[in-house]
């Protein structure tokens, strides 16, 4: 080790200049592996956000089909309702808020997951019970407002 | 090895050439090196250092210049794909504003003005009419102990906004008023617990209610318990702003004024003869259509395209 004269060029420069390269190539590799990730986390998000919002959307689905009770005609204004449906980590909640005169608010928020990034969505509809269109028919059901009714809740 | 093994091999005069003298020298027994020795050593030692320090530098130049150019690939590489990555959540970001707010627009309240603007009738917040009296509505109040607040906004409500209560006469109709001004009353302004909107735990809490005074008096049909929504005339619109840049901007339209100024809420986009952000209206089908792109780049730029069904109607308003 002694043959090549003085430590300080014995030591050399393409260590240093390794390490340099490593020490940057490294930090790129960082850098494209967190904008990857930062990606596939935003795709997550955005996956889940549509699953909730299809899932409250098909809440609210499920509720105009549903048949309604004589007695939510008469419910006394303010009262609420609950429902939860899970499915695995995933949940929808039907919120009735009764206003008096048949006249219900409904909210149907739903959570999803999508690979451990999570959504919420909620929609707001305006509903009415009111008898069926069909012609004889005497059952109650839920009905859209006339004209506005539906709105996504921020 | 000793001299005398030389000798006898007929080496001898060899081993005294100065080429091989070091070869000699490890015959010898240490200490044995005289100056002459050392000196020609050193010039064979430098040589042979600033050989190796030659090859080296010409080896780290090659080395060092195709780091260089891996590093501006890959450097080129980084922006592009960070460019990219900014465009598309640009994209998504309009998306996402326009989505939000355009589906829950009533299909008959929206109108586009050119291919890079649309005007329409936008929700400011949906509430139940609380307290009803002669030109005056209160609504309760937007933060409550209950699992749902009876009122949500989207914005706060101002002067110049619509409002429409429903009308339960009758097969129903939505009523129209323009609010004229706007208060928050901690005092619940005559919204008490007795109309089951508000609890008496929000009544203690002194929880905010609002007074809207309307310009008009609304019909007997609207009592308490009404369902109330908050509308605000705006345009969505393509602008170029002071640094040229293109974005998608949101421009408030009072009823009762003109437009005002043009406020950037996403961007940046393409420009408008770029196609940067493109309406399409099919009525029919209740479907507005919208285009977008990113700015022009040395690539192709990001693009988005989606569909927004317009379920409401305006049907039943005055």
């Amino acid at each position: 080790m002694t043959r090549f004269g003085p430590s300080a060029l014995r030591r050399g420069f393409a260590l240093p200049l390794a390490l340099f390269a490593l020490v940057v190539l490294a930090m790129l590799s960082a850098f494209l592996l967190d904008g990857a990730l930062q990606e596939v986390r935003i795709s997550r998000g955005d996956v889940a956000l549509a699953s909730a919002q299809a899932a409250a959307e098909t809440g609210l689905a499920d509720v105009l089909v549903a048949p309604a009770d004589t007695s939510l005609s008469s419910t006394a204004r303010g009262t609420l309702w609950q429902s939860v449906a899970a499915h695995g980590a995933d949940t929808v909640r039907v919120t009735m808020r009764f206003l008096g005169g048949g006249l219900i608010q409904t909210i149907t928020s739903a959570r999803s997951w999508s690979l451990g990034v999570r959504a919420d969505a909620s929609t707001l509809a305006l509903l009415r019970v009111q008898p069926d269109s069909a012609p004889g028919s005497a059952t109650l059901r839920f009905h859209r407002l006339p004209g506005w009714w539906w709105a996504r809740v921020p | 090895m000793g001299n005398r093994v030389l000798e006898r091999k007929g080496l001898r005069r060899l081993v005294a050439s100065p080429r091989l003298a070091p070869a000699a020298s490890l015959g010898r027994s240490t200490g044995h090196l005289g100056a002459g020795g050392m000196s020609r050593m050193k010039r064979v030692r430098a040589g042979a250092v600033l050989v190796e320090l030659v090859v080296a530098v010409a080896l780290t130049t090659l080395v060092a210049a195709q780091l260089t150019i891996e590093l501006q690939v890959a450097e080129r590489y980084v922006r592009r794909a960070s460019l990219s990555s900014d465009d598309r959540r640009t994209i998504r970001e309009v998306e996402t504003i326009l989505a939000s707010d355009l589906a829950a627009v009533a299909l008959d309240s929206l109108r586009l003005r050119g291919d890079t603007a649309t005007e329409f009738f936008g929700l400011v917040g949906t509430s139940v009419a609380c307290l009803v009296a002669a030109g005056e509505l209160v609504l309760p109040p937007s933060v409550a102990a209950s699992p749902i607040a009876v009122t949500v906004w989207r914005a706060v409500p101002a002067a110049g906004d619509l409002v429409a209560a429903f009308d339960t006469t009758g097969a129903g109709a939505w009523r129209i008023a323009i609010v004229d001004s706007v208060q928050s009353r901690a005092d619940g302004a005559g919204c008490t617990p007795a109309s089951g909107l508000v609890s008496i735990g929000d009544s203690v809490a002194r929880r905010t209610a609002t007074r809207l005074l309307l310009d008009r008096t609304l019909p007997p049909g609207i009592g308490v318990g009404a369902p109330v929504r908050l509308l605000r005339r705006g345009r969505y619109v393509l602008s170029r702003a002071a640094d040229r840049s293109w974005s998608l901007s949101y421009r408030p339209c009072p009823a009762a004024a003109a437009c005002g100024t043009a406020e950037p809420v996403a961007g940046p986009l393409g420009a408008a003869a770029d196609s940067g952000l493109v309406f399409s209206f099919d009525v029919a089908r209740a479907l507005l259509e919208a285009g977008l792109r990113a700015p022009t780049r040395d690539w192709a730029p990001e693009s988005g395209h989606f569909l927004i069904t317009l379920r409401n109607r305006a049907t039943g308003s005055n």
